[in-house]
């Protein structure tokens, strides 16, 4: 299921590629860079990536409608197929020795002659009082995971995105009342998801609100809005957006932009040679599972193209 | 192709790689309507295996196995150790995305190497005895992972640390009785809650700093 197959990982070994992300854009370019016959290894702190956390998927073309999970299924399995090797850790330190790359996790380190680093992003936090003391007491971050904990509940999504949307009409499922409480004037969702949700009689919408503080006793008991006004809730979940993970990319230097995004250019390159980049955690404005996956893909023809270069045998 | 399909196949697939035979002990309650639910999830997997998984049905009411391994509750899934040590104990039959570390963990005890030992055991001077409590659902799309992790490092420490895998669904006192809001949650040795997914090296610093 993990494939961490020791048998089929050689650490002594100079990987062709090695993947960074457990995501979609991580297995793409994996399965690509596996049919061009590199070496290839994917490393990931999470198999799925946030699109794991959704509960239903129907912009993903060739597939109607399916959960994230999945559709992470079935990413899954094309790559056993392909016997592609997945790790479950977290590369900490990246190192440019002579004409390859050296990856150190605490568990084990790693050789390779180019890195795809797809790493996604992290829920954006809302940053206000009250957010950080009731995570997991009435704070989440992902409805799939805690949204049965809400069933005849009341909760609140803080968003207006697409995902927010999403999160919504997931949590009226089961809950009793799902307000979207969001800053700005309309919804930014795809027309199919607001239209499920202003067609949701369980779903109620505040616009031009922020929520300044969360309040409660031991669990949250409700938000306190820039008003003034309160509003009495159960759970609070947070969707707001993420932030690239990008941090094991800056550490070797890799450049990025304003919003900490991985510069690329059409070839899925970054400035510095033998360093791919795809994804969520590049700077492309439009993301999504499908586009990060040609980006992943990209990358994984451009890295061929410089091992190949290198004049390494397959 | 429905995705029950895939999933099937790659629950054979995966069964196939077990390497030598293994035996689970199941603790059951032959009056509890979940134990022919469990016993069929099981069936499956051994169906998968060739050969290679079995487990013993062992009735909650054997009060000598039972004190042994201080069982209380049915089901009680456990994986005993070529040492005869219990590394992990499941509270319900694996669903959902709780199959998959489930079988990665029967891999490891039949003989596949763990990726996780030789750092255990570099570090198994360092922590005391401990008991690690998963809490976890099967629509959690991160519990696996921390799941997978605990268990490969009970797999890989010789029964110095004991995973025990709770699906708060199934098991709805356990959840109530930690108040839990949020999974992962995870215990150990009773002490502080960590809640959401930390990663194989923030658990192994959390052993070593809560058990000086």
């Amino acid at each position: 299921m993990y494939n961490i197959d020791m048998e089929a990982i050689n650490l002594e070994k100079t990987y062709d590629i090695i993947v960074l992300g457990g995501g979609p854009t991580a297995i793409g370019c994996a399965i690509y860079a596996k049919r061009f016959a590199m070496d290839v290894l994917i490393i990931g702190k999470i198999f799925g990536g946030l699109i794991a956390t959704t509960h239903v998927v129907e912009n993903y073309p060739a597939i109607s409608s399916i959960s994230g999970q999945g559709l992470m299924d079935m990413f899954k399995e094309h790559m056993n197929s392909l016997k592609i090797p997945y790790i479950s850790d977290e590369i900490r330190a990246i190192e440019e020795i002579d004409d390859h790359f050296e990856l150190h996790s605490f568990f084990q380190n790693f050789k390779t002659y180019s890195i795809c680093i797809a790493t996604g992003s992290i829920r954006r936090k809302l940053g206000i009082p009250g957010e950080d003391e009731y995570a997991g007491k009435g704070v989440s971050y992902c409805a799939t995971c805690d949204g049965p904990f809400y069933k005849d509940r009341v909760v609140c999504v803080i968003g207006g995105s697409d995902s927010a949307a999403k999160e919504a009409l997931f949590l009226a499922q089961n809950t009793s009342k799902v307000y979207i409480i969001y800053r700005g004037k309309e919804i930014r969702a795809e027309p199919i998801n607001k239209k499920k949700v202003y067609e949701n009689n369980k779903i109620e919408i505040i616009y031009n609100t922020n929520v300044v503080e969360i309040i409660g006793e031991g669990k949250v008991k409700s938000v306190v809005f820039d008003s003034g006004e309160m509003l009495d809730v159960d759970g609070v979940f947070i969707e707001i957006g993420s932030i690239p993970n990008s941090d094991i990319a800056k550490r070797i230097g890799v450049e990025v932009n304003e919003k900490n995004e991985i510069k690329i250019n059409r070839k899925s390159e970054t400035n510095i040679p033998g360093i791919f980049a795809a994804g969520d955690v590049a700077d492309a404005p439009f993301k999504q599972a499908i586009t990060g996956v040609a980006e992943g893909v990209i990358a994984a023809y451009s890295a061929f193209d410089y091992v190949k270069e290198m004049n390494i045998e397959y | 192709m429905p995705a029950s399909y895939i999933i099937n196949r790659m629950i054979k697939e995966e069964m196939g790689k077990i390497l030598n035979p293994i035996q689970l002990k199941v603790f059951i309650d032959k009056n509890q309507l979940n134990t022919e639910k469990t016993l069929s999830i099981l069936n499956n997997f051994k169906e998968k295996s060739n050969g290679n998984l079995n487990y013993e049905t062992i009735s909650i009411e054997n009060s000598e196995l039972s004190q042994k391994y201080q069982v209380n509750r049915s089901p009680t899934i456990l994986f005993i150790n070529s040492e005869g040590n219990e590394v992990i104990r499941y509270l319900s039959a694996p669903e959902g995305s709780e199959v998959k570390p489930f079988i990665e963990a029967l891999q490891v005890l039949s003989g596949k190497k763990n990726y996780y030992k030789k750092s255990i055991n570099e570090n198994l001077n360092k922590i005391k005895s401990s008991t690690i409590k998963v809490m976890v659902s099967k629509t959690c799309a991160y519990c696996h992972e921390l799941v997978n992790t605990i268990s490969q490092f009970a797999l890989g420490s010789s029964g110095k640390i004991k995973a025990e895998i709770i699906d708060i669904g199934e098991n709805p006192d356990i959840g109530n009785n930690y108040d839990i809001e949020t999974v992962p949650y995870t215990v150990i040795n009773n002490q502080t809650p960590i809640l959401g997914l930390i990663s194989p090296y923030e658990l192994l610093q959390q052993l070593i700093n809560k058990n000086p």
